[in-house]
């Protein structure tokens, strides 16, 4: 028979050391520097007695583990602790209970009933809460919210003087919060009742706001000053020392607001309207001389009373108008000689940059171009209107002028207009008014020189004979006054040159234009035609200035086929040049209408020989891909590789057509080789045609070698030439021969096996298994996410749908257990009362029995 | 209406009958107001033909029936009449076997057959002139006619129907002889060979006979009608492959089983002997073009004998140079590879062709695919794949883009089939590279391209020691695209290839046209500076881009 509990209890208590032999005050004291852990100690050999004691208050789990294993964690994922290997079912299940009494029976309990007070105080209805906590939570929530303040507290500790609450003479602060007396009115604190609680404050500032003035202490009677106040008149007057100091500063400010005020009146001058005069307050104050506290006049209308709202948004006006000023600019003027240089090296700088990486193939940003054309425009806004305007309107009104150019306004203001002004196109204020002394401030030549861009510059500086001037004396004719255009002109001057032409939009029509006019005015009447129909003019000359430079292309082409002189054709080049920065894509567009023209013949006219030498001098021929220049010179090497030089035709346009290639790669040093084949043919069949000929294509073979010479292949493309020069009878062969030779052998010096691939070897593919450190053959290894995410998904759903029916399980019996004890409940209270009520039933009819029985007695005694 | 009448006749349903009718029809209109006479001749003509098919007697009609057929420029409608009539006509004869002469015949029955076969012969005669002519509605009639009479010939029992095929004077060798001769007959031709040659087996075996027949004696034979011998023949695209394709017969079909007819290397010979006849004649140039244009797929097939007389015909046109060079190198290629020709110089004369025109000519795509083509096997030396890449790096120096849009891929696909090739590319400095060895001391000396350009052995042209520095070149190609393509070799070699038939057709004219045709999606950059002088100088004369340009321009104008 096994010893009894006690026993055993006893016994295992002795041996765990919780109990022993009685100890002494000294060994009490030894022991006591090391009580925490043995404190912990002893709970736990206490606990694992009280286990010991219960076989039923643990429960090992279902399966026990499969594998015996040293490792940390088990297959399940657990831990091989105590702890996790044991279950606790008892204490589970009472921490369920616990649970569900405190939340589902008040819940159950509030069932089927309306209305009513919730109580949502800090910590109301909280079972786990003692009242000494709750308060202390209340009062802790309470003071963090003194302490953040609310939203637009300015919070300076200085200030609190002018606008602090106070009561009683001492700030609300002083009286500290007592979370009572904000929850009097309401009765209970919201939890997150932070709106209500701002309504409230609000409500307090108004009445402290109408209060403040209403009950001064100066009603109160005289009395001997405290400590207390003296210490405050002492600050207070601290304060006023300060707020002296900051009036001083302010005065300071003042005055310099006066001169900016002067400022503004000499702007206004500048502008020519008169400001309004400054106003009388001002005036008066300064008048008054003595006061030396000068206020901000905003500031004085401020306390003056102005209403607010209106103060507010006349601040606000001028902030956006403080914004939308321009910032003052350091105008060019002021730069020196050398800035300037150095301004312009920049800016060519930044083109080269440009150039060259538009020359790799690399995708260039317009940000740089943007900027420059904002820039522009924001100079060309500062622009006042155009004076000269109605001058030229007056004249083209008087020649009967009917053009598509409608009459613009004459007080129009300038267009901001995206136009270059380096162009030296642009319009010359000699022919706009001459006559007048106004200043015309049109994007002319002074801004030109100024802003202005190319090396022309600097011949303006040595040959006072630059091509503006030129130009200037063509339209002028004789002198600068001579021709004033303030007064009618006549169609037809001296020169047979009209001052006006309408802007002729199609071919058809320029050519009626300059019908009786000789090929040599043309550029001055284009000058004319451009300055006449000058964008800036009128909206609508936008559109016909850019049909007219299409015109001109076609025109060239024409000219050219015409056999009109060359340097007239030259002149028309540059002005489809410079008007191809306003109108590029209506040009490039002509352009490539008239190289589509030449695809589909096969001999070039003289008009397609003079647009592709346009193309080459207006457009970066230097550019990876351009959309007008890779056509043009495809279609010449076209040329180039079909042709066969037999007739000296054929000799000098293919001549031409390599010069004029090759000046195309002239920067890019790109390689053609229909160049380098047909002018092996060419010397190969040139032998008797004229020297001249042969001139030529020795002079591109010269230009070929310097412009090829660093090609790695560039003794395969020459070698060929070297027989035909050694046969060649020419002069100039014997010293292109030396040349060649130096060359060669220095390419042969230079000449390296090629080494293009030194890359990174790429690695072979390789599929290496893929294997798990650690692996669980429970865990699913799937490679494909999705699919295992998906199946992670499922299964966490399956366990909390599991859990949630098993809770909602148990708070069905519990609900029914609740159910059942009121029931019980409710039948003792019945039965007891039914009992109660029956004895008393009872009782009384025992009574009444007895009482009859008495009375009947008595009847019977008296009978 | 004479078609309507005809048909009219239930006796007499025709098919071809429809041809002429309609005929008839279409005439018609034209000849409104003839109507009444036109109506007149056409009962005399049927009313002609009943007497013919009535009593024997009356034979010489079929000479007035002829003579309507005479007259054919002055009334076609009534030539067509009378061409049908007489045609059924002869067909009755033949079928009466009226033609054939009998052992009893006495003297006159032989004289009247003579009289008939005469007259037999003067109307084909008669057609075959028909055949040659600008009026393709005439040349259909008279061969429909003709093609009728060989049937009923054929239609006559085996021997005699062998016979009937073979015999000079027949019906179907006269249409050959005249097929071949006259030289307008292309129509005819082409309908010929289309509807009966294609169709049915034996008129293939039998013209394949009378053309070398025709083509044996060279009388009256000239070069156009060579080429129309060498048109039938190349017209002929369904070469039979076995016995059992030889299933259609236009004649009656040979009964016993061992017929040459029925034998394919029966019509192989056949086929031989006409081309070989063809072979021998005199050939002008374009001959020998078309002869090997069609050679591969038209010649080849019939030959599996007498393959180095072929080869020898190859071997000729390869050494007139030019495109037939390359011409004949695809059937070369052909024979070498189907038919185990052994040719050990192809690829030295294939490397002989790659000259700075190939790249220029017309047949430059076509020379591409075949280049392509005959340098695909893996199992070549890479000393010869070296020599064909280096050659074509340096023709592409002076090569059109379209060319160079194809040699670029190529090479790349051709250095991905042998790596050993591409140390063209990448070479570090190492001894065992012989041109790091040869030249030792390259730091001061320098090095020279040890591949020999004029050398003819692709074998010994040293190439596979040199690199490509011309592609290298080409990566700065004036035409960005261009230029793009060729840094791939520079590139690492991911892709495993390009498909070359994507690269093959670019010209001039595309690339400029892709280029235009993209339209200005963006403002074009403009040069920002104006230059103050493009053709002139400051001296107010011209510079030396005008100087050329004034020139051009005076040479043009």
């Amino acid at each position: 028979m096994p010893a009894s509990q006690l026993k055993r209890l006893k016994l295992s208590l002795r041996e765990q050391g919780v109990t022993g032999p009685q100890k002494s005050k000294k060994q009490k004291k030894a022991n006591a520097g090391k009580s925490s852990s043995e404190r912990i100690e002893r709970s736990a050999a206490l606990q694992s007695i009280r286990d010991s004691f219960n076989p039923f208050e643990l429960r090992q789990s279902a399966r026990p583990t499969k594998f015996p294993s040293a490792s940390q964690r088990t297959a399940n994922g657990k831990t091989g602790r105590y702890k996790d290997v044991l279950h606790r079912p008892g204490v589970t299940k009472s921490a369920g209970e616990e649970m569900r009494r405190a939340k589902l029976l008040p819940e159950m309990q509030r069932r089927s009933k309306v209305g009513g007070v919730v109580d949502r105080r800090i910590g109301e209805g909280d079972v786990g809460m003692t009242p000494e906590e709750r308060a202390l939570e209340r009062f802790t929530r309470e003071k963090t919210r003194r302490k953040t303040g609310g939203l637009f507290d300015l919070g300076g500790s200085d200030d609190e003087g002018g606008v602090g609450l106070t009561h009683g003479g001492r700030s609300l602060q002083e009286l500290g919060g007592d979370d009572f007396q904000d929850t009097v009115s309401v009765g209970s604190e919201e939890d997150d009742g932070e709106l209500l609680r701002r309504k409230r404050r609000r409500d307090d500032e108004d009445q402290v706001d109408d209060g403040d003035g209403v009950e001064p202490d100066a009603e109160q009677p005289e009395r001997k000053k405290t400590k207390h106040e003296v210490m405050q008149e002492v600050m207070a007057k601290s304060k006023a020392h300060k707020y002296e100091r900051q009036k001083t500063k302010e005065d300071d400010e003042d005055i310099r607001e006066e001169l900016d005020k002067g400022l503004g009146d000499v702007l206004a001058l500048l502008h020519g309207h008169k400001r309004p005069a400054p106003p009388v307050r001002a005036l008066k104050a300064e008048a008054h001389g003595e006061a030396p506290p000068v206020v901000n006049a905003d500031r004085q209308r401020l306390i003056d009373g102005l209403d607010r709202v209106k103060a507010d948004k006349e601040y606000d006006a001028r902030l956006r108008q403080l914004a939308q000023d321009t910032r003052a600019a350091p105008s060019d003027r002021a730069k020196t000689e050398e800035e300037k240089l150095a301004a312009e090296a920049e800016r060519l700088q930044k083109l080269e940059t440009k150039r060259l990486a538009r020359m790799q193939g690399e995708p260039v940003s317009d940000d740089d171009d943007e900027e420059i054309l904002a820039s522009k425009g924001d100079n060309e806004m500062d622009d006042p209107t155009i004076d000269g305007d109605d001058e030229i309107v007056d004249e083209a009104a008087e020649f009967g002028f009917t053009s598509a150019t409608a009459i613009p306004k004459i007080d129009a203001p300038s267009q901001p207009l995206v136009l270059d002004d380096e162009d030296e196109f642009a319009l010359d204020d000699n022919l706009i008014a001459r006559d007048s002394d106004e200043d015309v401030s049109l994007p002319s030549d002074d801004e030109e020189s100024a802003s202005g861009s190319d090396s022309e510059q600097d011949d303006e500086v040595i040959t006072p004979a630059d091509e503006e001037d030129e130009f200037v004396r063509d339209i002028l004719g004789t002198g600068p006054n001579a021709a004033s255009l303030g007064k009618p002109v006549l169609p037809h001057q001296s020169n047979g040159l009209a001052y006006t032409y309408p802007c002729p939009r199609t071919h058809d029509e320029l050519l009626a234009v300059i019908k009786n006019i000789v090929p040599a005015e043309l550029p001055t009447i284009v000058q004319r035609i451009r300055a006449l129909h000058h964008p800036s003019l009128s909206a609508s000359n936008k559109e016909a200035m850019a049909d007219f430079s299409a015109v001109l292309v076609g025109h060239v082409a024409h000219m050219a086929d015409h056999k009109q002189p060359l340097s007239v054709i030259e002149q028309l080049i540059r002005h489809i040049h410079s008007l191809s920065r306003t109108y590029a894509l209506e040009i490039a567009t002509a352009f490539r209408t008239h190289l589509q023209g030449v695809l589909e013949r096969t001999q070039p006219t003289p008009g397609n020989l003079v647009i592709l030498t346009a193309i080459g001098s207006i457009y970066p021929t230097s550019d990876h891909f351009h959309q007008v220049v890779t056509p043009a010179i495809t279609l010449m090497a076209r040329y180039l590789g079909m042709t066969n030089p037999t007739v000296p035709a054929s000799h000098i346009n293919g001549a031409f057509l390599v010069r004029l290639c090759l000046s195309y790669q002239k920067l890019s040093k790109r390689y053609i080789p229909e160049a380098v084949r047909f002018t092996i043919r060419a010397l190969g069949t040139a032998k008797s045609s004229e020297a001249t000929i042969q001139q030529s294509h020795l002079d591109n073979l010269t230009t070929m070698l310097d412009l090829w010479k660093a090609q790695p292949a560039f003794t395969q493309i020459f070698t060929p030439f070297v027989p035909l020069l050694q046969n060649s009878t020419h002069p100039t062969a014997k010293s292109i021969t030396r040349t060649l030779t130096i060359l060669l052998t220095s390419a042969q010096l230079s000449l390296r096996p090629l080494q293009l691939h030194n890359h990174k070897p790429l690695a072979i593919r390789s599929s290496i298994p893929k294997f798990e450190e650690s692996f669980n053959p429970d865990k699913h290894y799937d490679p494909d996410k999705e699919r295992s995410d998906s199946a992670k998904l499922a299964k966490e759903f399956k366990r909390e749908k599991k859990g949630a029916l098993r809770e909602l399980r148990k708070d069905a019996n519990f609900v029914a257990r609740e159910q059942l004890r009121e029931k019980r409940e409710r039948d003792q209270a019945y039965e007891k009362k039914y009992r109660r009520l029956v004895a008393e039933i009872q009782g009384e009819e025992g009574r009444e029995s007895k009482q009859y029985d008495k009375v009947k007695r008595i009847r019977k005694g008296k009978n | 209406m004479p078609g309507v009448i005809l048909n009219d006749d239930p006796s007499r349903k025709r098919k071809r009958l429809d041809g002429s009718s309609k005929l008839a029809n279409g005439v018609k209109p034209r000849k409104a107001p003839k109507l009444a006479k036109s109506e007149d001749v056409a009962s005399k003509i049927v009313d002609l033909e009943h007497t013919v098919r009535d009593s024997p007697d009356q034979y010489k009609n079929l000479d007035k029936l002829q003579g309507y057929v005479a007259k054919v420029d002055e009334d076609p409608e009534a030539a067509n009449l009378a061409a049908v009539s007489l045609c059924r006509a002869c067909c009755r004869l033949i079928a009466n076997q009226n033609l054939v002469r009998n052992k009893s015949d006495g003297a006159e029955e032989v004289q009247v057959l003579q009289a008939l076969k005469k007259r037999n012969q003067t109307y084909l005669r008669s057609m075959t002139a028909w055949l040659d002519g600008m009026d393709e509605g005439r040349q259909s009639t008279a061969l429909t006619l003709i093609m009728r009479l060989v049937k009923e010939e054929a239609s006559q029992e085996a021997q005699r129907a062998d016979q009937a095929w073979r015999v000079a004077h027949g019906a179907f060798p006269t249409l050959i002889r005249a097929l071949i001769l006259q030289s307008d007959a292309a129509g005819a031709r082409e309908e010929f060979v289309e509807k009966y040659v294609e169709e049915h087996d034996d008129v293939r075996y039998y013209m394949f006979l009378a053309i070398k027949h025709v083509l044996s004696d060279a009388d009256g034979l000239d070069s156009s009608s060579y080429f129309n011998a060498l048109d039938l023949l190349s017209r002929i695209e369904g070469v039979p492959d076995s016995e059992y394709q030889l299933e259609d017969w236009y004649g009656n079909e040979p009964e016993s089983d061992p017929h040459t007819l029925k034998s394919l290397s029966a019509h192989r010979r056949a086929a031989q002997e006409a081309w070989l006849g063809l072979f021998r004649s005199p050939i002008t140039a374009d001959h020998r073009k078309k002869i090997l244009q069609v050679t591969t797929r038209q010649i080849l097939p019939w030959f599996s004998t007498k393959l180095e007389i072929l080869t020898d015909f190859l071997t000729d046109s390869f050494n007139s140079g030019g495109s037939n060079a390359l011409l004949s190198l695809q059937g070369i290629f052909h024979l070498i590879t189907k038919n185990n020709i052994d040719y050990p110089d192809f690829y030295t004369k294939l490397y002989s062709l790659l000259d700075e025109d190939v790249l220029h000519s017309k047949h430059r795509s076509r020379f591409f695919r075949l280049l392509d083509t005959f340098l695909a096997s893996s199992h070549l030396p890479a000393a010869l794949i070296a020599s064909f890449i280096k050659r074509l790096a340096r023709l592409s120096l002076q090569a059109p883009p379209g060319a160079i849009v194809w040699i670029v891929p190529w090479t790349y696909n051709i250095l991905r089939q042998h790596p050993s090739c591409t140390f063209m590319l990448h070479r570090t400095p190492h001894p065992s590279h012989l041109m790091y060895s040869v030249n030792l001391s390259y730091a001061t000396e320098g090095m020279s391209d040890p591949f020999n350009a004029t050398e003819l052995d692709p074998m010994a042209t040293h190439a596979i020691n040199s690199s490509l520095w011309e592609i290298q070149t080409l990566t700065t190609h004036y035409h960005p695209n261009v230029a793009t393509l060729a840094k791939i070799l520079g590139e690492q070699f991911t892709k495993r290839e390009y498909g070359l038939e994507d690269f093959l057709d670019y010209t001039y004219v595309s690339l400029v046209e892709g280029d235009l045709g993209k339209g200005l999606k963006k403002t074009p950059v403009v040069e920002f500076e104006i230059p103050k002088r493009i053709v002139t100088n400051d001296e107010g004369g011209m510079n030396d881009l005008g100087g050329l340009l004034g020139k051009a321009i005076d040479m043009v104008a």
